[in-house]
């Protein structure tokens, strides 16, 4: 080789080893997505908590709304009904429970969605980034969270979450262990609240809790009334505890006031979508339940034209449709009343009304709930009219009513009618001489009323007390699993739960009171 | 005898007899005879080991090549298209998974805008030694593309036309002697029909077309050669509206620009392309489904008008008063007011300088830029259902940009020592990989404004308006280098080594992957003297290849997702900052032999890699404060063979070759995470199966299984297996909870046989292709079967009732297909088999005698079919169709698209 030569490849080589000096620095930025968050305010969990806690409407759509609520609860209580026959008519509202994947959603959402950013703030507490009074709050929304998912299920893997081995809880387990929570929650935001009284500094999870913009003394009420409710729940099982949750509770501060209840709305600059709009709007798959029209329309109710709208079949007026039909067209169901609720209705957490009817069953027990039974009825009557813009007098009226239930009249469009009989003979009209039986349905039955839309709780309510008297299903489709006359009692374990943890879930059967199907009772279904 | 020369990673060029490798190298004509808008799909058939599956999109949709069976369980397993030595980029679209809305006129791959007609070679290299140069890009082997140059000499132009036209190649069974009943008039349960109804859902296709034009000129001096090409292909599709056109042209410059010692080849492309409604598969804005289940007792002709004015509204309304599953429309509504729509712009420039140091030493460098914009529209009308717009409508906009950057270079060293008897073959490179990508774009329900597809008209007060966000940039670096030493033309000793840094990698230990490749190749046939056995080439090869795999970008740093409006999601990934890249390790034995004077030619090759480290998901310890977390773990295995068995003779004026090839993959799934893996914290990890589910259909990763492994459900059993019959009710009820092995959607084995005649001018050519084994499942057939629209349920009614083993039937047809759902509670019913037989291509072509026009014409005409017989196929689908390119949601007909039969001519003129 030449001299020229060696030139040549020397040049070569530097043109080489300049791209091999190749500078990889700026990988880090290309490997780093611009659309997605790398520091995390922790303090933003508590959003992701709320939007999912007790409605899921943190989903694109509201499928997992219409799965978990819209086609369990909110049927299963008669407060609305499918009107199309989901999966050939073998799905929840026909009681084939696993028939779908829906028994999957109300456990995804609460331990996918909810519990994580629970876990997140508990380890921002436990590092010192967030104050007590903060982690309080998401101790109150996880209390919420758990108590409807338990609520449905039963045993759900509840007090070891977050530990690297989470067996299923019993139902007792859950429910003693959030009370606990709760009492520790309430010990804390009470002196907080104290303390912030008269001060006009925003608290710090101002701009992220879009339940009461992180107020302590408001959150403290709600705690308080929610430890009031579950203390209710567990009555018939556990009575001397029940009383003695129930009186701390109402001794503590409970919601009083038609403005104190707990609604998820849009906050500062987060926006909140109904998902019960977008399923009777968007998916028009829901419309108003017989038993609901059954009693509203028998008792003349004020409140009818604020919960729907008037049906657009001969005649008008407000009309509702029988739950577990295994074949139905939709467009024979289309024009029965729709629930009214737009897009920016607020989403019910719970209600002052609510309360008032639960201190009224512990007052008509001897609780000391700080009133007497009738008048604690006759509140929540009031507030329930007061929440829905209603007048006193009007609420005066109506308490006086002797009005009974309606028989439920089928007004679809096809041949095909599913009417359905007076469910009850209850009147609105309190009757201190009738028995504590009859004071217990009456009272749940406007508590019922009062609480639309929240129809998980209906259903956990009338599965501990039987009232109100829920219209029965058309089709059963169990396969002789869920009795009809007894109604389904709870929801099957996650389909998925069965594929991917099967040794947790078969030994989470053996915490329930029989099989893993609708027909067993929970823990507090003891009447 | 000259050596063939072919080309091969990198664009460098080797002897055929010195790769220690497989290699196919074909004609471009290949492509050009029976031609298709993607052109990767003529060639189906035609090379052992290349799968090569149609997503049933229609006209330019994409395709699913597999080479050597899947290997990555996460990753990417399609195959890396290479363009004159420059790999292109990934301009795959994501296709969306699931039954409810497949239906995507965003359906992109890069290499569907290319013109075929500018190819003048390929390479297909479906091993991992013969891709190792590529590095991730190419562990799934890769398809080289040689396009052609000017040449010296006088000016040459050429023009072809390709036309042909389509019907519906495979469809279900239907029936049509029993009506409707008036309480489900949806339905066709109703009672027997005094004469059958004409209704024929085939009558909905139309015929479609596709026209190819394709002009290209040539010219050029000893110095200087010039290419210019441009293209148009317009096609319509079966289904009403769906219509792919493309525009290409492309100009090439080779220059000398110092005579032998600097080559200047610069080209640049432009490429326009617009696709309307390419229906896959799915339940909504897929007019098949409706068209499939319309009862046979109603009359298809009242809904061809399929709007109404509305008064009130001001608008044309949808007319469509039949129910089927929620979200069905009027098909005839949803081919022309749901409109997906996709327009491309695609340019490239390419450069390439090459510098001849001496006679035995040069360097080249090359640089590309290829760039892509889209804009994918989709306009939903005013009285669509509401699950898709609002009164007024919907409307979605989205625009991508694509731009791919690409530059190397790379130093040549070509020697012989020793009177020839020892040749070196060096190389020395590095290049750069640049990818940005940037989309964005605008959905939801329009406001106030019936029918005004803009942003502006958007509601800005609803949940389903949502922004759309994809950003990102990966680049790899790579430096490479390359050795050969031959002996005498007779043994070569060949390696490689590549060592890689992707940006993919970065927050990592080791932030680059090392790969090496060796291999082994004698030319027997040199070293002794065979003719007298008949063996006029013998050559015997080996070669071991690691390839690596980069993971998908962004899971080595803290990327918390957000929702619209600004939600952060509890969905926590821990930073894998211990990840390693999935790596392939190859081996791969083959020989090449020759008989009777190259007229008979056997290329056999055995293969076997093992992919490790593969990527997994599992549930992190919670107290690591996230939810998720990744490990690699895990092992793929594939084997298989690749053989090709050629015959070619001339008897005087009559020519006749003939290729069959065969190629067999077996894929096992050896470990996923080994018992004792431990994470950050030290716990025991947990992954015992991986599951992509699709409602009853499950396709399942678990050890000991195969990729492509499904499960379905399906009735309930007895404890002696027999399906559970109500004794009371004569009825059958679903399990859910109980998943049935369905079988493996991949197929065992593929066979080609290709066979070309010629004589005097006059030329034919078939091929018949097969493939064996695979199976999958049709909820198609379920939910024609729950309506009562099959040819199945027609004959259980027939039979009074549906046979469900060979002594059980159950005596209501209507109640047991109702278990059916929505399609896939009942699929273990309905599963089959993927063997398929088929003449693929047929044509026959005649040369005008180019006296015939005074010799200044040379002139080609040719009948042309595809896909003209099925032979044999027990499925109601086509098999080789898929609804994804990906690796997973295959052997799912759910109202799939039919693929096509074609028939057409082509015309080729030479100047």
């Amino acid at each position: 080789m030449t001299m020229k030569t060696y030139i040549k490849a020397g040049a070569a080589a530097a043109i080489f080893s300049m791209a091999l000096s190749s500078c990889i620095k700026s990988y880090e930025d290309y490997n780093t997505n611009p659309d997605a968050v790398q520091v995390v305010d922790v303090k933003s969990y508590i959003t992701t908590m709320e939007m999912d806690a007790v409605i899921p409407c943190s989903d694109e759509g509201a499928n997992e709304f219409q799965r978990a609520c819209n086609l369990m609860g909110d049927s299963f209580a008669g407060y609305l009904a499918p009107i199309q026959a989901f999966n050939g008519g073998s799905y929840t509202c026909t009681y084939d429970l696993d028939g779908t994947d829906y028994n999957n959603v109300p456990f995804s959402v609460a331990f996918t969605k909810v519990m994580p950013a629970w876990l997140n703030i508990k380890y921002a507490f436990a590092n010192g980034q967030i104050d007590e009074a903060s982690f309080s709050i998401a101790e109150v929304i996880k209390v919420m969270a758990i108590q409807r998912v338990t609520d449905i299920y039963g045993p759900v893997p509840f007090t070891h979450f977050g530990e690297d081995v989470s067996p299923y809880d019993s139902q007792e387990t859950v429910y003693k262990t959030l009370l606990e929570d709760l009492n520790e929650a309430i010990g804390t935001l009470k002196s907080y609240a104290a303390a912030s009284e008269g001060s006009s500094a925003n608290p710090p999870l101002y701009s992220v809790d879009l339940i009461y913009q992180g107020n302590y003394s408001a959150w403290l009420k709600l705690a308080n009334s929610v430890k009031l409710r579950m203390a209710m729940r567990i009555r018939f099982v556990e009575p001397a505890l029940a009383r003695q949750y129930a009186e701390e509770a109402v001794a503590d501060g409970v919601m009083t006031k038609s403005t104190d209840g707990a609604w998820l709305k849009s906050s500062g600059t987060i926006q909140v979508f109904n998902p019960l709009e977008e399923v009777w709007n968007a998916y028009s798959d829901t419309r108003m339940g017989a038993t609901i029209d059954a009693y509203m329309n028998g008792y003349s109710d004020p409140r009818l034209p604020k919960y729907f709208k008037e049906a657009t079949v001969e005649g008008g007026g407000y009309h509702g449709a029988r739950c577990g039909l295994r074949t139905m067209l939709k467009e024979n169901y289309k024009p029965l009343s729709i629930p009214n609720v737009e897009k920016n209705t607020p989403v019910v957490w719970m209600l002052a009304s609510e309360v008032a009817f639960l201190r009224a069953e512990g007052a008509m027990l001897n609780w000391n709930m700080g009133g007497d039974d009738k008048t604690l009825y006759e509140t929540g009557i009031e507030l329930s009219f007061a929440e829905n813009g209603l007048s006193s007098s009007d609420a005066a009226a109506y308490m006086n009513s002797t009005r009974t239930p309606a028989a439920f009249e089928d007004k679809n469009t096809s041949s095909t009618r599913n009417s359905a009989g007076q469910p009850s003979s209850i009147t609105p009209k309190w009757d201190a001489s009738a028995g504590n039986e009859t004071k217990l349905e009456r009272i749940i039955t406007q508590k019922y009323i009062a609480m639309f839309p929240n129809g998980q709780e209906a259903w956990s309510e009338f599965r501990r007390t039987g009232y109100p008297k829920v219209i029965q299903i058309v089709n059963n489709m169990s396969g002789g699993k869920v009795s009809t006359v007894k109604q389904v009692r709870r929801m099957t374990f996650p389909r998925s739960e069965y594929a991917n943890n099967a040794p947790a879930v078969t030994e989470a059967i053996s915490l329930l009171a029989g099989p893993d199907t609708g027909d067993t009772k929970l823990w507090w279904d003891k009447k | 005898m000259l050596d063939d020369v072919v080309v091969t990673a990198l664009g460098i060029k080797r002897e055929e007899k010195a790769l220690s490798y497989n290699v196919q190298k074909v004609d471009g004509d290949i492509v050009n005879v029976v031609k298709d808008a993607n052109f990767v799909n003529s060639l189906s058939g035609k090379i052992a080991g290349l799968q090569i599956n149609q997503s049933a999109s229609g006209a330019g949709g994409s395709t699913r090549v597999i080479m050597r069976g899947v290997k990555s369980i996460s990753g990417n397993n399609n195959a890396l298209y290479v363009i004159d030595g420059i790999p292109m980029p990934n301009l795959r679209s994501a296709q969306t998974e699931g039954y409810y809305e497949t239906p995507d006129g965003g359906d992109f791959e890069g290499i569907a805008n290319l013109n075929p007609e500018d190819f003048e070679s390929m390479s297909i290299l479906t091993g991992a030694t013969a891709a190792a140069l590529y590095g991730s890009q190419g562990a799934n082997g890769v398809i080289l593309i040689t396009t052609k140059k000017g040449q010296e000499g006088k000016l040459r132009v050429n023009y072809s036309n390709n036309t042909t036209f389509s019907s519906p190649f495979v469809m279900p069974q239907f029936q049509n002697t029993y009506g409707t009943d008036a309480t489900a008039p949806s339905m066709s349960w109703g009672t027997k029909l005094e004469t059958p109804t004409s209704y024929d859902p085939a009558d909905f296709f139309q015929t479609g077309y596709n026209t190819q034009n394709s002009l290209s000129v040539s010219a050029g001096n000893a110095m200087n050669q010039t290419y210019f090409s441009a293209s148009s292909l317009n096609s319509r599709g079966l289904i009403h509206n769906n219509t792919f056109n493309r525009y290409n042209f492309s100009i090439r410059n080779t220059a000398q620009l110092v005579k032998d010692k600097l080559v200047l080849d610069v080209s640049g492309s432009y490429m326009r392309q617009y696709k309307r409604n390419p229906t896959i598969q799915g339940l909504y804005h897929n007019p098949l489904v409706a068209t499939y289940l319309f009862p046979r007792g109603d009359d298809i002709t009242k809904y061809q008008i399929y709007e109404r004015y509305d008064a009130n509204a001001g608008y044309m309304r949808q007319f469509w008063p039949l129910e089927f599953v929620d979200g069905v429309e009027n098909p005839y509504w949803e081919t022309n007011r749901e409109l997906f729509e996709n327009t491309a712009h695609r340019y490239t420039f390419t450069g390439t300088l090459k510098w001849n140091i001496t006679k035995w030493m040069w360097v080249t460098g090359r640089a590309r830029l290829d760039n892509t914009s889209m804009n994918y529209t989709r306009k939903i009308y005013a009285s669509s259902n509401t699950l898709f717009a609002s009164e007024f409508g919907n409307y979605q906009d989205n625009k991508i940009n694509h731009n791919n950057f690409y530059g190397d270079v790379l130093l040549t060293i070509d020697k012989k020592f020793f009177n020839n008897d020892f040749s070196l073959l060096f190389n020395l490179g590095a290049s750069i990989m640049d990818d940005v990508h940037n989309a964005s774009g605008f959905e939801g329900h329009l406001a106030t404004i019936a029918n005004k597809f803009s942003v502006n008209n958007i509601s800005m007060t609803h949940s389903q308006t949502r922004p759309y966000t994809d950003r990102y940039r990966d680049q790899t670096q790579a430096i490479y280098t390359t050795l050969q030493f031959g002996y005498k033309g007779m043994l070569y000793l060949d390696a490689t080594l590549r060592n890689e840094w992707p940006s993919q990698l970065a927050f990592t230990e080791t932030p680059n992957m090392l790969y090496p490749s060796v291999g082994l190749s004698a030319v027997i046939s040199s070293m002794a003297n065979l003719k007298p056995a008949g063996i006029s080439f013998l050559k015997v090869r080996g070669s071991y290849a690691e390839v690596g795999n980069a993971p998908q970008r962004y899971i080595t740093g803290v990327n918390t997702p957000i929702k619209t409006g600004g939600i952060i999601e509890s969905d926590t990934y821990a930073p894998a900052v211990n990840l390693t890249p999935e790596r392939t390790k190859s081996w791969e034995a083959g020989m090449n032999i020759k008989f009777l004077e190259d007229m008979v030619w056997l290329d056999l090759t055995y293969y076997n890699t093992n992919t490790y480290n593969q990527l997994f998901e599992y549930d992190a310890a919670p107290s690591t404060g996230y939810k998720k977390a990744y490990i690699n773990a895990g092992k793929v295995n594939n084997w298989g063979l690749e053989a090709a068995l050629g015959f070619k003779n001339t008897w005087n004026d009559f020519f006749w070759s003939t290729q069959f090839t065969f190629s067999m993959n077996k894929n096992k799934i050896k470990e996923l995470i080994p018992e004792g893996a431990l994470d950050v914290t030290g716990k025991p990890i947990d992954v015992d199966e991986v599951n992509f589910e699709y409602g009853g259909y499950r396709m399942k990763i678990k050890e000991g299984g195969s990729i492509g492994d499904f499960y379905v459900t399906g009735l309930k059993t007895d404890d002696q297996g027999r399906i559970y019959v109500d004794p009371n009710s004569n009825t059958v009820i679903t399990d859910p909870n109980t998943w049935i092995y369905g079988g493996n959607t991949e197929a065992k084995a593929r066979l080609g046989w290709n066979n070309t005649f010629a004589y005097k001018g006059v030329s034919l050519s078939f091929l018949i292709d097969a493939r064996i084994g695979g199976r999958g499942a049709s909820a198609t057939q379920a939910l024609m079967d729950r309506w009562g629209a099959s040819k199945a349920s027609a004959d259980a009614r027939d039979n009074g009732g549906v046979w469900i083993s060979e002594d059980q039937k159950i005596p209501d047809a209507k109640t047991f297909y109702a278990n059916n759902g929505n399609g896939t509670s009942m699929l273990a019913h309905y599963i089959y088999d993927m063997t398929n037989v088929r003449l693929r291509e047929l044509s026959i072509g005649y040369d005008l005698p180019r006296k015939w026009f005074k010799d200044k014409l040379g002139m080609t005409v040719s009948l042309v079919g595809h896909n003209l017989w099925m032979i044999y196929n027990k499925a109601p689908f086509d098999p080789e169709l898929t609804a994804s390119t990906g690796t997973y949601y295959q052997g799912l007909d759910f109202f799939m698209q039919p693929s096509t039969r074609d028939l057409g001519f082509s015309v080729r003129l030479q100047f």
